[in-house]
């Protein structure tokens, strides 16, 4: 058989794509010089041990780690009734939620931000904490309610009848019939949605303030006046952590069917 | 009155669109009543609105003498059989037959016993532990039985649940099905598409065309004496002939094709001297080779060979076709020839002509 090296070609390319800027930050995160150069002259382990100790990074990154966490919980509080309602049910103005559910989507981060910018920081309602825990929700909200929706679509509507058949009522049936059988999709929801608010720049840039900022926020002021390999340290670190939740919720709930 | 009633009941979906309307329906205890009938019919409507999944617009729903239109689908103790099954995925066949009982806090030791009878019933034992995803599709739709039997519902309720298996399971389960519900006597409601699921099974069979009962009888006399042309036609008849009305006598008809007089049996709804459509039964007109009594003449248009019989396509003028299948010893006809087909008196009936 003749081989397509035309195709192997495009596959080396593409996974050069994929791959190469990990690779780069990865190997210059382990540079002994003062500023970040690929490929480095020396090896050092230096730029972990100062990233893990500068309180700077550590705060931002348990305020990113609140944020994510919470927003997340919180819209799958709100999302997942909306999402069952859409799915099970027909009633006037259901495309119109569905379509604002695609607005944050469509619409400009950095719009969203400066509407949040405006309603809450220039009002001075809330800390700046529960801005960005607000600001985080709004644009997670979204991600929630699709991915749910998608699960819900999968799960067949006659399952539930037949547990309100046999003397479940509607409320109970969905959480003893419903809610075990879409756990799989609620922890890939969850995952997609602590990623996006763990990772999100334009909303926390309008709504971070003096002392209380976001790690993306942090890392991207720190890069405007230092270039070295400390960067490249902390994103290291982030995607081994992002690598070993994906690992463990894949060992854990098989995650290749979720994705 | 009925164990089951439905009086004048009107049920509409969401756009507007009535699926049934002025609904009559009346089911004896102890009965297995199939509803049959074309997609698009209302049969599997009317089982909903009987489970309580649909609501009720009009009209009166009665079991055992209660009036259920304001009663939840989870207060009004009937068992439901899906076509997909609708197991609980994550709970094992026990568990799942156990569900219905749990709901009703039957307490546990009792509910072991009833549970294990109903997996026993349907032919289960030592399956209790599997979870649906590991049984076939015949062995998920008994326990789908199962689970639906154990609460001891008043009326259970079937939604086509054969028609995702395959064709010899499905003659299996037909008897199966019989036999649960002979055993246990229970007040059955069936959705099926398939006439001779409907024949096989059934006590009654109701034949539903556009949210109405065309007709409502015995399994024989759905078969042998539809009262509509609809019936006829879903059951397996064609039109062979078309005529005028000019006697009738004592359930009998004759027919004036322009070409002969038929004598065939006479359905309600023709009167002397109407357009009437003569049905009759494919696998019951034989061909002859001379006119007799009684018999159309047709040209072959085709002989097609197929082993131990062949098959003619013969064009009876109208723009009627007929197949008849006759032994390769009997193929006497080419193409081309003409030949004469014999009606049977007793096997062939007229309808009044729908006008088009």
């Amino acid at each position: 058989m003749r081989k397509n090296w035309w195709l192997s070609v495009i596959l080396i390319l593409v996974m050069i794509f994929l791959i190469g800027p990990f690779l780069i930050i990865f190997i210059s995160a382990f540079g002994n010089e003062a500023s970040l150069r690929f490929p480095p002259r020396g090896f050092t382990l230096d730029w972990f041990k100062k990233v893990l100790t500068m309180p700077m990074f550590l705060d931002s990154l348990k305020l990113s780690l609140r944020l994510g966490v919470f927003s997340s919980l919180i819209a799958m509080l709100l999302g997942l009734p909306v999402a069952y309602v859409i799915s099970r049910y027909d009633f006037r103005g259901k495309r119109f939620i569905e379509l604002t559910t695609t607005f944050p989507v469509i619409i400009p981060q950095m719009v969203a931000g400066l509407a949040l910018l405006r309603t809450f920081v220039m009002l001075n309602l809330f800390s700046i904490e529960i801005t960005l825990l607000i600001g985080h929700t709004a644009i997670v909200l979204p991600y929630v309610i699709r991915n749910v929706i998608s699960t819900l679509v999968n799960f067949p509507p006659s399952i539930e009848e037949a547990a309100v058949s046999l003397g479940a009522s509607r409320v109970r049936s969905f959480f003893i019939v419903v809610l075990p059988n879409i756990t799989t999709g609620l922890i890939s929801a969850f995952i997609l949605t602590f990623i996006t608010s763990f990772n999100n720049v334009p909303i926390s840039l309008f709504l971070t303030g003096p002392g209380v900022s976001t790690l993306p926020i942090v890392m991207m002021t720190y890069m405007e006046y230092y270039f070295n390999p400390s960067i490249a340290a902390l994103a290291t670190i982030l995607i081994a952590m992002t690598v070993g939740i994906v690992a463990i919720s894949q060992k854990l709930l098989g995650f290749s069917r979720m994705m | 009155m009925a164990f089951l009633e439905m009086k004048n009941i009107a049920v509409m979906y969401q756009k507007g669109q009535r699926i049934l309307e002025n609904f009559n329906l009346q089911v004896e205890k102890g009965t297995f009543l199939s509803l049959l009938g074309p997609s698009g019919c209302g049969k599997t409507t009317t089982l909903r609105t009987i489970a309580g999944f649909l609501a009720i617009q009009e009209g009166e729903l009665f079991i055992n003498g209660k009036l259920y239109n304001k009663v939840p689908t989870h207060k009004r103790n009937l068992g439901v059989v899906f076509q997909n099954y609708a197991l609980f995925p994550h709970l094992s066949v026990f568990d799942n037959v156990a569900f219905g009982l749990k709901m009703r806090k039957v307490e546990p030791s009792e509910r072991k016993k009833r549970v294990m009878k109903a997996i026993e019933i349907v032919g289960l034992k030592g399956f209790e532990e599997r979870l649906p995803s590991r049984l076939s599709g015949g062995q998920q739709q008994r326990v789908g039985i199962a689970r639906a039997v154990v609460i001891e519902p008043d009326v259970l309720l079937m939604d086509e649940p054969l028609s995702n298996l395959d064709a010899n399971l499905r003659l299996e389960m037909r008897a199966e099905i019989r036999r649960i519900q002979k055993e246990i006597g229970i007040t059955t409601i069936y959705v099926t598409h398939d006439q001779s699921e409907a024949i096989a099974m059934s006590d009654k069979v109701a034949l539903l065309n556009s949210g109405r009962i065309e007709q409502l009888g015995t399994p024989q006399e759905i078969y042998y004496s539809p009262e509509t042309s609809f019936v006829a036609r879903f059951m397996g008849f064609q039109e062979i002939a078309n005529g005028t009305v000019s006697e009738i006598t004592g359930g009998k008809c004759f027919v004036n094709t322009g070409e002969v007089s038929l004598e065939v049996r006479s359905s309600s709804e023709i009167s002397r001297g109407c357009k009437a459509v003569v049905f009759g039964r494919q696998k019951n007109l034989n061909l002859l080779k001379e006119r007799s009594d009684n018999s159309l003449k047709g040209l072959v248009k085709a002989k097609i060979f197929q082993g131990d019989s062949v098959l003619y396509i013969v064009e009876l003028g109208d723009q009627i076709q007929i197949n008849s299948e006759v032994s390769v010893e009997q193929a006497l006809w080419n193409e081309g020839d003409t030949v004469f087909i014999a009606i049977d008196r007793n096997l062939s009936i007229a309808f009044k002509r729908e006008e088009r």
